[in-house]
């Protein structure tokens, strides 16, 4: 049997949690929750997953430094990084946003509500 | 300390700038100089200008494309154009292009103080207006970001409940249903006090002043939250002394105060706690104090509950709803009456709401 994908899920929604969880169920991954940016980082490190599900709006550390960290870093930063949130894209090109310098380097980008099979296939494509 | 105004004087001219270094300088303006284009455009990169000090008749780039070349970069400087010519029509098409004002040439340091001061204000107007847009936008991306949240939330459950032609089950298809009517419920409340916390900023609370009982809009208050203490077996108890002063103020202003703090009170407490509220005089005050026996908070979270949209997350509250402004608006109700509001708290013994409210 083929070994199991590890998976981590950056989010601090329970019930975005459970929705990936569901969509994901039956298929081989494992998956790892992290309920914010900064425990989304550490286990990142310690469990070196093949995929990463970040969420964008999250108290404390957001998104957006997750994303930077995770960059950042030499032994994450080929990790592929799936951004799914609800804010949508054109959150980015807001005067808030800008001049806070609010960018992401993710190689995928997924709007809420979240549709099982898609997001299955995307991160299908990352992790073949 | 308010950071001190930087101007950019470009003229050709050495006597004209260092002569508006010397006028502004006195005036505790931080006073910077290019004699021509090229050199103000890299003065203009470097650093952030509050005003610029133009002439219009400089070799090399003319001052019409510098006006322009500022506009580009950014558009809330505000211009002042030196007019050698005392041409009236070159000062008009400089302000078509965005200068706000010019001084004609010869002028005199008075003259030049009085223009400047009044770009300053309308500086000064520029950046508040600017501050107020990015409020304006953040809260409006919070709001999307709470409506979305929940609304995808419930998508995706009635989604997969459909979805799945063989029923979940019964423990799962429970735990979808449950958790999207506490998603819409929660989704409620927030349009509810979406409503509150905005009519509240346009100050249009303290309408109905009146003399008010604190011990019947207390009742009113437990009543609002006796469906959720009782499934959760979280006792009440209410002591208001006889003859404390009534209070002077808008009954619904006191309700909403008195329901926020209670509803916290029990949706953070622990099944089988307690609640106690108390209400009495202290010193030149009035004061409804809320205690409760549950999960409680840590001293760095307690300043930030106030703010719109914080919400204390951790594995504790992480399944609890809210909306992130119930506690915006208490704060917000209690400053219009001048009052104040105390908040004591430990992790898993609870947390004690005081408001307080002064005797006019």
């Amino acid at each position: 049997m083929a070994e199991k994908k590890k998976v981590l899920i950056i989010d601090d929604d329970p019930d975005d949690v459970e929705l990936v969880k569901m969509a994901l169920k039956g298929k081989p991954y494992d998956i790892i929750v992290a309920w914010d940016g900064k425990e989304g980082v550490e286990k990142a490190k310690a469990e070196k997953p093949e995929a990463i599900i970040l969420d964008i709006m999250m108290p404390e550390k957001d998104g957006f430094w997750t994303c930077k960290q995770l960059k950042a870093d030499d032994e994450l930063a080929n990790i592929p990084v799936l951004v799914l949130t609800a804010v949508g894209q054109k959150f980015s090109t807001t005067t808030y946003a800008r001049s806070e310098g609010l960018t992401l380097e993710s190689e995928d980008y997924i709007e809420k509500p979240i549709d099982g099979e898609y997001l299955v296939k995307r991160l299908e494509k990352f992790l073949k | 300390m308010e950071e001190k105004v930087k101007i950019l004087v470009v003229d050709d001219e050495e006597i004209i700038r260092d002569g508006c270094r010397e006028v502004l300088s006195k005036n505790g303006y931080e006073v910077d100089m290019a004699e021509d284009g090229n050199i103000g455009f890299k003065k203009l990169e470097g650093k952030n200008f509050d005003l610029v000090l133009l002439d219009l008749k400089m070799p090399g780039i003319s001052g019409m494309d510098f006006l322009e070349g500022v506009r580009r970069i950014d558009t809330d400087i505000v211009n002042i154009v030196i007019t050698g010519y005392a041409s009236i029509e070159s000062a008009v098409e400089a302000m078509n292009l965005g200068a706000y004002d010019y001084i004609p040439k010869p002028f005199e340091p008075e003259q030049l103080r009085q223009v400047v001061k009044r770009a300053i204000e309308k500086r000064k107007l520029i950046k508040e207006a600017k501050r107020l847009r990015k409020q304006q936008e953040q809260f409006i991306l919070m709001v999307y970001h709470e409506l979305k949240a929940p609304l995808s939330v419930v998508r995706g459950y009635l989604h997969n409940l459909i979805k799945n032609e063989v029923i979940y089950e019964n423990k799962e298809f429970n735990k979808m249903v449950t958790r999207s009517l506490q998603r819409i419920d929660s989704l409620i409340q927030l349009s509810e006090d979406i409503l509150n916390y905005s009519l509240l900023k346009e100050d249009k609370v303290r309408q109905n002043i009146e003399l008010i009982s604190i011990k019947s809009v207390l009742n009113d208050a437990i009543e609002c939250v006796a469906e959720e203490s009782k499934k959760r077996e979280i006792n009440i108890e209410i002591s208001v002394p006889d003859g404390i002063p009534s209070l002077k103020a808008d009954k619904e202003d006191i309700k909403k105060v008195s329901i926020n703090l209670l509803a916290n009170a029990v949706k953070y407490n622990k099944d089988g706690g307690s609640v106690f509220i108390e209400a009495g005089k202290e010193k030149n005050f009035t004061f409804i104090k809320v205690k409760d026996t549950g999960i409680g908070m840590k001293k760095e979270n307690i300043n930030r509950i106030f703010d719109e949209f914080y919400r204390v997350r951790d594995e504790k509250t992480r399944m609890i709803t809210g909306t992130g402004l119930g506690l915006s608006i208490v704060k917000n109700i209690i400053d219009a009456y001048s009052g104040y509001i105390e908040v004591e708290s430990e992790p898993n013994k609870g947390s004690v709401f005081t408001a307080y409210f002064p005797i006019s």
